[in-house]
């Protein structure tokens, strides 16, 4: 039977649930170990029905491992149907197919049982952890069995009893395992304050279950969204992106086709999977970033969950890098898919117009593995972002992490954690896109071994998107600056460019140094106001040659 | 305390507000107080604070001489940064690291918004320079300080007019040396100008924060100065001769000098004083668990006063782009009185969303035009307008009746809002209170099970315009057993100023296992800071003997990110007290955490201390709706009845009361309707009420 919920009655519920999934993250936020979800908040977590379907999820909550959860909770389902299900189970998996799309990523799902013992919801909970055991030169994988543990559906906890072989296994495998336990324990709790928070609201409302509020909050989000799309002009828009690759770049082709209501993206031309480097990326994974790149740009405002699905279409071939099949290697995903991002808009910018934002220069980690001189073990990641590409609405306003919603991570913490010092983190000049509206600057970071540190092991890891090609600025705005990755073999030394990016245990002389991208422009540069380059140029964010040769500019 | 002191019987407190600003005079001889309230005078605020203690001592016969202390909570400081009126401010950091103050942590603190926008920063790029110079991680110089570069670029400030300079260098917290070296660098050559360092304003790791701290500090410091020099001077002009302070953000008050080097700490010094006065008043029921609840026009505001006492917080978010989204405004490391603001007030606009649902606020019709029902021209229905529709506000008796409300306006505007949900008016007036209830009670409610403890065993002090009317409903969502209406609840936060003692805090950073710590260090740093404050209580005239130290540690599992605060306890540090730390964090863990992660030692990372004077007794033994002369008004409490709308029961014929009539001991039930000048009270149907001695008002909730 279907029950309609007034407007009012659903307002309250729903943000109550939103205000219950916040503090899900804050739980996840303060309990975890590793510097990738606790400063760099790569994690996420939602609510969701038990047919796996979304029903609301934090606001800052990691943009794709909200819309790849589904697809992950319904395996788990497919391997443990919820009717089996008892209170006290714990799921666990990190299944690239079926979630975020590298082993790295461990999604935790708990069922949600009312007091007549039926599961009305499920907590679910994604972390990026610190490692999964496989090798750490991420570069070098041919097969997903190179990457580390492999952990299908399983019980983590079976009625409340944890599962001690399987955390054996992970113990036995990964590195620093009590950092990644510790993580994983975060998201068992953030679920079990998420399961407590759910039945406390039937209560107070006296509902059975979730069902009407499920279907409710979803329709009305799916109305959203198609409303969204039918605004949008009928027709066919395409566009050709640039990744990477591994050996040499590639590119494929982005056809979104908007026919009323619903929207059908395809990806053609795309190459086979690579044999090697992980630079190949799930279905699921691709899926849940195409959504979610379609939401920021047609239906910002309404909160994520399964609505907004159901419009979209998907299309791209099997066997290719954006969709591959077991066993390839995909511990490199972000290098591929993080370009969907800049695909997408460069399609549709032409029927946004003024709704359309130039891209936004890659994000990139360190990552770091080692031994300090006193035996202190380290593996942290240090995350910086691009700068913002530029809009209608303005300038890019600084580095802004996208198409993720990662913190960067205090050069201060990541010091005293590891046994880096980081020598520089700053603009670069001349690195914004031109425009009418310029992109942010790009930001220099440089790592060395701290001095003095003697002995130990100081593995350095980077392997940043966007090192062979430009995303350019739309409507004749200019691209940012490259992704440029250089060492040296010392203070002074040449420099030495890293086209495939760089893996190698430091010793105290070598410098890494890594330039992120800066966003790029918006409209005609010869558009752009003087005083705004005047200004540019007093805030070193240009320097004058770079002002002529951008902008024609000459100093009065 | 100055023989003077003894003589005068008078605290006398005022509270600048943006709208409003109140006062609040106490002969602490009797325990009486008068509060008194003007307009604030924004173009020079010291002018209406003036003219209101002026006009306050006239009407109690009483001269600025007759006054020992004089206790000033202010906006100043939380406007000029919101506002970005401040001065000048240069910004120096280690070479390298000029941006860090743009850089923020870089995050998209809402995932779907491409275009979302950060606060500019305060220092613009042109004076953000580096200095050559490096600390590591264990306050090991790596790199001297350039001081003639230092010095080069510190004329080149001078030179453009730069008048307030920030100084944060890397590992400053575990070093201090350069910071401090710079600093004496640029008072020798460069006198005029004004210089914060982050260890003096917040010696933490973490070089964002610190670094936007330091530098917020050194913008409002100069105008903060002026103003607090403005004012000591009007005072002894006017023949004071008592002590001056400021309320800090932490709830304690500060010495002038204080004020002017910190004035970061004051950022929440008027809301601090509203959670101080919810404490009081507290106190005087024997409540020490309670929940203050200040709602008004705009915003309402929620702060858990534990065992007696508001929590501090040792970090906040000033003005925020998006003023409720957490990650959009800039991070202030300073002890703060822990509240959650909320965008719900009686100002607060409903509308139905792109998804057809009903949302109230966060945006506010404000003062002007204000509510449909102000008749000023606003056409949107509000959180008011609702409020009269169900009957809950008398449309003759707003402020006390200089103001009438047109019901017709306030119809149309929410009939309009009502059509587009297919509601009727009446059930969408209801929506709109509704759904203001639940946005505050989430909110609340989210902010006391964060802290770790169970709002069930709170009750709920209302205050502000708009807090006694939606005080009981939320309340009874949040599962309160009580809430408490305190008389004259519009002007009495300003009470809290008069029992803040003379605080200051201190901290610094010193990261280790606990099981590893260098104790001797560890007591080194606590009992330097206890020093430096027990130095400040003596200049301000109060011996080390009156001084209760206290003193924290930020802890937490080794390879976490996020630190609990908790008591360290009293006197020498050793091994043996090790254990009571330990036991004091995993206490403090498991409330907030449900259960603490077993097998992973803990860390200290930050030291706190705060050296306070000692807490003035402030008893307040008499109804203040008396009059000067003894009289209380008097005659039947009841003025009437009108319909009111509750859930279940419709619209029912309910009591109106006239609060100042009411007299001590006066019980009755809900449905009720109590008005006094500045606000409304409203009882529903099976609560509960009474009046106590100090014209308090309980309400036992019935649970629902």
């Amino acid at each position: 039977m279907k029950t309609v919920i007034d407007p009012v009655s659903l307002e309250i519920m729903w943000q109550r649930v939103i205000s219950i999934m916040e503090e899900c993250w804050t739980t996840i936020w303060r309990t975890s170990f590793s510097v990738v979800v606790g400063e760099a908040l790569d994690f996420g977590c939602e609510v969701l029905d038990p047919r796996g379907n979304v029903l609301a999820h934090p606001w800052r909550s990691m943009p794709a491992f909200n819309f790849a959860l589904p697809n992950c909770l319904r395996g788990m389902i497919a391997r443990f149907p919820v009717e089996t299900l008892k209170p006290g189970d714990v799921l666990i998996t990190n299944d690239p197919w079926l979630c975020a799309g590298h082993l790295f990523d461990i999604t935790i799902c708990t069922p949600v049982f009312n007091r007549d013992g039926k599961v009305v919801a499920v907590m679910g909970g994604v972390a990026n952890v610190a490692d999964i055991g496989g090798t750490r030169a991420r570069h070098t994988t041919r097969e997903i069995y190179d990457e580390g543990l492999f952990i299908p559906p399983l019980k983590l906890y079976d009625q409340g009893k944890i599962n001690e072989q399987l955390v054996e296994i992970i113990e036995n495998n990964v590195r620093l395992a009590p950092m990644v336990m510790g993580d994983v324990h975060a998201l068992v709790a953030a679920n079990q304050v998420g399961a407590e928070r759910i039945l406390h609201l039937m209560d107070e409302y006296d509902l059975s279950d979730l069902e009407d509020l499920t279907r409710e909050v979803q329709a009305r989000t799916e109305t959203a969204m198609r409303d969204a799309i039918r605004a949008l002009p009928d027709g066919v828009h395409e566009s050709v992106q640039w990744c990477d690759g591994v050996d040499a770049p590639f590119s494929f082709k982005t056809r979104i086709t908007v026919k009323g209501d619903e929207l059908k993206l395809e990806f053609l031309d795309v190459p086979p999977q690579l044999p090697q480097g992980g630079t190949n990326v799930t279905y699921s994974i691709l899926f849940a970033e195409v959504v979610y790149l379609l939401k920021c740009i047609l239906s910002p405002e309404a909160p994520g969950n399964d609505g907004d699905f159901r419009p979209i279409t998907l299309e791209v071939p099997a066997g290719t890098v954006l969709n591959c099949t077991r066993p390839a290697a995909v511990n490199q995903r972000t290098r591929t898919m993080w370009s969907v991002a800049p695909a997408i808009m460069s399609a549709l910018a032409p029927v946004l117009r003024g709704r359309a934002q130039a891209p936004t220069g890659y994000p990139t980690s360190f990552k770091t593995y080692g031994r300090t001189g006193d035996g202190h073990a380290f593996n942290d990641h240090m995350f910086q972002a691009g700068g913002q590409g530029a809009s209608q609405q303005g300038d890019g306003v600084g580095a802004v992490m996208f198409p993720t919603s990662a913190s960067n991570v205090s050069v201060e913490m990541f010091e005293v954690r590891t046994g880096f010092l980081v020598d520089e983190k700053e603009y670069i000049a001349d690195s914004a896109g031109p425009g009418e509206f310029r992109g942010a600057p790009g930001q220099r970071v440089t790592l060395r071994r701290r001095p003095g540190e003697e002995g130990g092991q100081y593995l350095i890891g980077v392997w940043p998107t966007g090192l062979r090609y430009d995303n350019p600025g739309l409507f004749g705005g200019g691209n940012g600056s490259r992704m440029r990755l250089v060492s040296r073999k010392h203070d002074g030394a040449p420099e030495e460019e890293h086209l495939g990016g760089i893996f190698l245990d430091m010793d105290p002389h070598t410098r890494v140094t890594l330039d992120l991208p800066g966003g790029a422009g918006f409209g005609d540069p010869k558009k752009r106001d003087r005083e705004a380059i005047c200004r540019d140029v007093e805030e070193e964010i240009l320097t004058s040659d770079g002002a002529a040769a951008q902008y024609g500019w000459k100093a009065q | 305390m100055t023989a003077k002191r003894g003589q005068s019987r008078y605290l006398l407190g005022f509270d600048i507000g943006g709208t409003f600003t109140d006062f609040v005079l106490l002969d602490v001889g009797v325990g009486t107080f008068w509060v008194h309230k003007v307009l604030t005078t924004p173009q020079d605020p010291s002018k209406g604070a003036l003219e209101g203690i002026r006009a306050l001592l006239a009407q109690r016969e009483l001269r600025a001489g007759d006054v020992a202390v004089i206790i000033h909570g202010t906006t100043l400081v939380a406007n000029s940064l919101i506002e970005h009126r401040g001065a000048k401010t240069g910004l120096l950091t280690t070479q390298g690291f000029r941006d860090i103050l743009a850089m923020g942590k870089e995050q998209r603190y809402d995932i779907y918004d491409l275009f979302l926008k950060f606060p500019e920063p305060l220092v613009p790029r042109k004076w953000r320079r580096g200095i050559v110079e490096r600390i590591d991680r264990t306050g090991q110089v790596l790199a001297p300080l350039d001081v003639e570069m230092l010095e080069r670029e510190v004329r080149g400030f001078v030179a453009q007019g730069v008048e307030s300079v920030a100084l944060c260098f890397l590992h400053g917290y575990a070093n201090p040396a350069h910071e401090k070296q710079a600093a004496a660098a640029i008072a020798a050559r460069f006198p005029g100008l004004s210089v914060s360092t982050s260890n003096e304003v917040a010696s933490e790791v973490r070089e964002y924060e610190r670094t936007a701290t330091t530098c917020a500090n050194a913008y409002v410091r100069p105008l903060f100065t002026r103003y607090v020099g403005g004012l000591e001077r009007a005072f002894t002009d006017a023949g004071f001769t008592g002590q001056f302070y400021l309320m800090q953000s932490s709830g304690g008050t500060a010495t002038p000098q204080v004020a002017r080097d910190l004035p970061i700490r004051l950022v929440e010094s008027g809301p601090a004083a509203g959670a101080l006065a919810a404490a009081l008043i507290g106190h005087q029921i024997g409540r020490s668990d309670l929940v203050s609840f200040d709602m008004g026009g705009t915003t309402a505001k929620a702060c858990l006063i534990d065992g007696g006492a508001p929590t501090v917080t040792a970090s906040q978010e000033v003005a925020r782009v998006h003023r409720f989204k957490r990650g959009s405004g800039i991070p202030v490391k300073a002890p703060t009185i822990d509240m959650i603001e909320i965008g719900a007030g009686g100002g607060s606009i409903a509308r139905v969303s792109s998804l057809g649902l009903l949302k109230v606020g966060p945006d506010s019709a404000g003062a002007d035009p204000g509510p449909a029902c102000y008749g000023r021209g606003g056409h949107e229905p509000t959180v008011t307008d609702a409020n009269l529709l169900l009957g809950y506000l008398n449309p003759n008796y707003f402020l006390g009746g200089r103001m009438s409300l047109d019901v017709d306006a306030a119809r149309a505007a929410v009939g309009a809002l009502a059509e587009k949900l297919r509601m009727d008016t009446n059930a969408a007036a209801y929506g709109i209170h509704s759904i203001v209830n639940e946005n505050m009670s989430a909110a609340a409610r989210v902010h006391i099970i964060e802290r770790g403890r169970d709002p069930r065993g709170y009750g709920l002090v209302a205050f502000g315009g708009a807090g006694p009317l939606h005080a009981c409903a939320v309340g009874r969502i949040i599962g309160a057993p009580e809430v408490i209406l305190p008389i004259a609840a519009g002007a009495a936060s300003a009470l809290g100023l008069l029992i803040a003692p003379l605080a200051f805090d201190y901290v610094r950073s010193y990261p280790g296992l606990v099981d590893d710590l260098d104790l001797t260090k560890v007591n080194g740093v606590l009992h330097e800071m206890e020093e430096a404050g027990l130095a400040r209580l003596a200049e301000a005239g109060i011996h080390r003997k009156q001084a209760r130290v206290v003193r924290f540690a930020d802890m937490r599992l080794h390879g976490q990110f996020h630190e609990i605060t908790v008591p360290v306890p009293a006197g020498e540090l050793t091994k043996a007290r090790l254990p009571e730390l330990k036991a004091a964090f995993a206490e403090e863990y498991k409330r907030v955490h449900s259960h603490l992660y077993e097998g992973v030692p803990m860390m200290g990372l930050t030291w706190r201390v705060r050296v306070e004077g000692p807490r003035p007794e402030v008893a307040l033994s008499h109804d203040p709706r008396t009059s000067r002369n003894g009289d209380r008004p008097a005659g039947d409490p009841r003025k009437g009845e009108r319909h009111a709308y509750f859930p279940g029961h419709g619209f029912v014929a309910t009591p109106v009361y006239d609060r100042y009539k009411l007299p001590v001991g006066f019980a009755s039930e809900g449905p009720a309707i109590i008005e006094e000048h500045e606000s409304t009270a409203i009882i529903h149907p099976g609560d509960a009420f009474s009046v106590d001695a100090r014209a308090n008002m309980v309400v036992k909730l019935a649970k629902r």
